[in-house]
């Protein structure tokens, strides 16, 4: 018996959003512990890495692990349906998944679930040379201003004064200085002055979290991938890494 | 290698390792033997997806499957994902080799990283194996609706990103479909039959399965788990197309009959699509000569075997055709290709209405008629279809007539067929599925003379109109004028080329004009519904002059016992101006068929 429900059908919706952007498949891994995801985008280029624990359920029935497969825009498509505060309930029938909306009225969706192949991912032991926690909407802003000029992000820490975002492309180039005067960065360790570029098109993949959780952990170093993590409102996280672009 | 047995799987790069042996050499015994090795190092379970991706696809093409959908631009957004390497440099790259495999496997040597795995320290990355390949390039061929093109490119620089450079040339051929390895079905089936056989007959029987169910990557599979009797027992499939039977050509009406065993079964060669039908119960499949899906482009011929077809199962054969509704005359073959497309076919089908000229019976009610002789499939073809105008038996003739035969064919071109097939009809005339052989002749004509310039014909006798013409005629008889014997031989039947409003006055036009029995002045070996004086012009134009065994027009001028005839011809407008003896002339007319004759390949 599998069966959980979150607090807010619309926080979820954002979480089901960075993975209908990343992979057309998913698959939860549902353990009396909480609910684990863990997955590379079909181009192997980025991960996605989601972490809620039982406790931030409302309520969770779970016994022994048990995958949960679907399709990301699937269920994305439905959880659209949802409003801020409609509570949400899943749980499986059978070869379905069953999807309850619960608010001033009840909805109820069920979608196949889909044999996922699970595959063997290695732990995250980076080591990153900047380490930054900023506020979320200073961040989506500069990701969104990029976007406007061209294709590649680029993310500069010389020392720990500030983080500095730019947008470069064929037509221009922005930048963004987040400084701790500001009150934009809450956080700045640099060991090493490092510089890197990451492909826009999947550092936007991440937009829909930007909503959800108020401040973001930002880490790098030159020429090595890009972490990024976003708390959770009640409890858990997700973890999306990037690899680098070349120059 | 056992291994690869072991995982119920083969790793791609003994497959990319075949490839290269195999476009190595020409040799076909070469090729065979490199293609027993690897099938022998193949896990049944997947040798179906080796063979297809071997050809460079994924399925076989009949299913109708999606194809993989990843043109150039795609190819090099997926390369530059996978390397690392931005597209400016792909294309650059692309322009110096020309071949995008290449580009694949020389920016996959420079030893970029873009894979994040690599970052995580992932170690040594599982090599791809057949499955992998094969799974995720269905899943990018399947893949469809919004998002789906990027999921296509993500998918293989998925895939690219994995491989080794070797493999990432391999995988990007396939995907371009530009993977030409010279193997034919044939060298496959030789392989399978050394490896599984071991002999001449092993061969003839997984040929056997091969034209029955037209997918090799099946026959192998059920070759390689269960083995030749399994293939011995294969069964006809209703939904799975049979290769068609092919014919040979001969110009010569005399050597056809010899070569045949002396005695034929002649039919009409329409000018057409030739179609494949399959049935079970309200299920109906259309197949084309070379075995594609065409279902979709004709749901009035699938209606069609659904109220003609009393058999419940069935596979038969016929040739569909563009016809004229008003008048049954078929139209030229070009007229067809408006039914090549995938929108608004129903469009299509009101402006280009078809009928289908049956001509075969391959299987009915669980029982396999390809080994049973041409008569008996084609009287039980006569007993299982309910004939009418638009779905009928093809034209044809039972003769051992050299001259009828003859004539049968001149008949057929002035229809506007290409030809005849004489049909052998002796006890061993089976239907041989995927051959080409003597127990079926084309005669086509040599020699076509194109039409470049209008005539004016008169009016000898008319025809009652059918369908929406019913209350006027639906066609004329017209002849051109022979001032030597002031008579007018006829030359052709026009129904097509007149507006309604055109239509509509033919009544009143020939009101006075229509008697009760032939002019004296007219020549004629056709017997009009009603006779005409000749006294009203029109100008007439047609595709080509054709020799006649009907009309009379030039009768033995070029060849004894034809005569001319206008092939398609079309009504332009009436020549008031003109009386009967300023017609075109008899002589014109073998002028003009002189002038433009040319031979045909």
């Amino acid at each position: 018996m599998v069966k959980f429900t979150y607090p807010d059908a619309k926080y979820f919706r954002g979480i089901i959003e960075v993975l209908a952007k990343t992979m057309d498949e998913a698959c939860f891994k549902v353990t009396p512990e909480g609910l684990k995801l863990r997955a590379l985008d079909p181009a192997h280029v980025s991960l996605v890495d989601l972490e809620i624990p039982s406790s931030a359920f409302v309520e969770y029935e779970c016994e022994e692990e048990y995958r949960l497969g679907f399709n990301t825009t699937m269920l994305l498509k439905l959880l659209k349906r949802g409003k801020r505060g409609d509570m949400l309930d899943i749980s499986v029938e059978e070869e379905y998944m069953v999807i309850e909306i619960r608010g001033p009225i009840t909805r109820r969706y069920k979608i196949r679930l889909l044999d996922v192949p699970e595959v063997e991912l290695p732990q995250m032991e980076l080591p990153f040379n900047v380490s930054a926690i900023v506020i979320s909407d200073p961040l989506k802003n500069a990701i969104k201003d990029a976007e406007a000029v061209g294709d590649t992000l680029e993310l500069e820490a010389k020392d720990e004064t500030a983080l500095v975002i730019r947008g470069k492309g064929e037509a221009g180039e922005t930048e963004t200085i987040i400084s701790q005067d500001s009150g934009a960065l809450i956080s700045l360790k640099v060991s090493e002055p490092s510089r890197a570029l990451y492909a826009l098109d999947y550092v936007k993949n991440v937009l829909a979290l930007t909503k959800i959780a108020e401040s973001v952990t930002v880490e790098f170093s030159t020429a090595m991938p890009l972490k990024l993590e976003f708390s959770l409102p009640s409890e858990g996280r997700v973890i999306y890494l990037l690899a680098p672009k070349e120059e | 290698m056992a291994e690869d047995i072991q995982m119920k799987d083969l790793h791609f790069l003994e497959l990319v390792e075949t490839f290269q042996k195999l476009e190595a050499t020409t040799k076909r015994t070469e090729m065979i033997a490199y293609l027993v090795d690897l099938f022998k190092k193949t896990h049944p379970e997947i040798i179906d997806e080796v063979i297809y991706l071997m050809q460079g696809k994924l399925y076989p093409d009949w299913m109708g499957m999606p194809e993989l959908g990843v043109g150039e631009k795609l190819i090099m957004r997926a390369i530059s994902i996978a390397t690392g390497f931005p597209v400016k440099r792909v294309k650059e790259e692309f322009k110096k080799q020309g071949d995008l495999g290449k580009v694949a496997e020389t920016l996959k040597l420079s030893k970029r990283q873009a894979a994040l795995l690599a970052f995580l320290g992932a170690g040594v990355q599982h090599p791809l194996t057949v499955k992998r390949v094969y799974t995720t390039l269905d899943r990018v061929a399947k893949a469809s609706g919004p998002g789906s093109i990027d999921l296509k490119v993500k998918l293989l620089s998925g895939l690219l990103q994995d491989a080794s450079p070797i493999e990432a040339r391999y995988i990007v051929r396939i995907v371009e479909g530009r993977l030409r390895l010279g193997v034919a079905d044939a060298t496959i089936m030789d392989a399978l039959a050394v490896l599984y056989g071991g002999s001449k007959e092993a061969r003839a029987i997984i040929e056997r399965a091969f034209n029955l169910c037209s997918d090799l990557g099946f026959v192998a599979k059920v070759l390689a788990e269960k083995g030749l009797h399994a293939l011995k027992e294969f069964k006809i499939t209703v939904g799975r197309p049979i290769r068609p039977m092919l014919a040979e050509r001969l110009n010569d009406p005399r050597e056809i009959i010899a070569k045949a065993g002396g005695k034929v079964l002649a039919e009409f060669k329409y000018d057409g699509e030739r179609a494949q039908l399959h049935k079970k119960g309200d299920l109906v499949w259309i197949f084309s000569r070379r075995l594609e899906n065409i279902t979709a482009q004709y749901p009035d011929v699938v209606e069609m075997v659904n109220n003609s077809v009393s058999a419940g199962e069935a596979i038969i054969e016929g040739e569909i055709v563009c016809i004229d509704p008003d008048t049954g005359d078929l139209r030229p073959f070009q007229d067809l290709m408006h039914r090549k497309r995938k929108y608004d076919i129903h469009i299509a089908m009101k402006e280009y209405p078809v009928a289908v000229f049956l001509f075969d019976l391959l299987y009915a009610e669980g029982e396999d008629y390809t080994n049973k002789p041409l008569l008996e499939r084609h009287n039980k073809l006569k007993e299982i279809i309910k004939e009418n105008e638009r779905f009928r038996l093809a034209e044809h003739i039972i003769t051992d007539d050299p001259v009828e035969l003859e004539e049968f064919m001149l008949k057929a071109v002035e229809t506007g067929c290409e030809g005849i097939v004489a049909k052998a009809i002796h006890s061993s005339a089976v239907y041989q599925a995927g051959a080409r052989g003597w127990l079926w002749i084309k005669y086509k004509r040599d020699y076509r003379s194109e039409m470049m310039d209008t005539v004016d014909l008169v009016v000898v006798g008319a025809f009652t109109g059918r369908g929406r013409r019913a209350g006027t005629f639906g066609a004329l008889l017209m002849a051109a004028y022979d001032p030597g014997t002031d008579t007018f031989k006829t030359v052709c039947k026009v129904g097509t080329g007149f507006t309604d409003e055109d239509l509509a006055q033919l009544p009143k036009i020939f009101e006075d004009l229509i008697i009760p029995h032939r002019h004296a002045r007219v020549d004629s070996k056709i017997q009009p519904d009603y006779w005409i004086i000749p006294d009203k012009v029109a100008e007439i134009m047609g595709a080509e002059i054709t020799l006649s065994p009907l009309h009379t027009c030039g009768w033995g001028k070029i060849k004894s016992d034809a005569g001319l005839a206008i092939r398609f011809p079309r009504f332009i407008r009436w020549r008031d101006d003109k009386g009967a003896s300023d017609a075109t002339t008899v002589d014109e007319i073998i002028e003009m068929y002189r002038k433009q004759l040319k031979k045909i390949s």
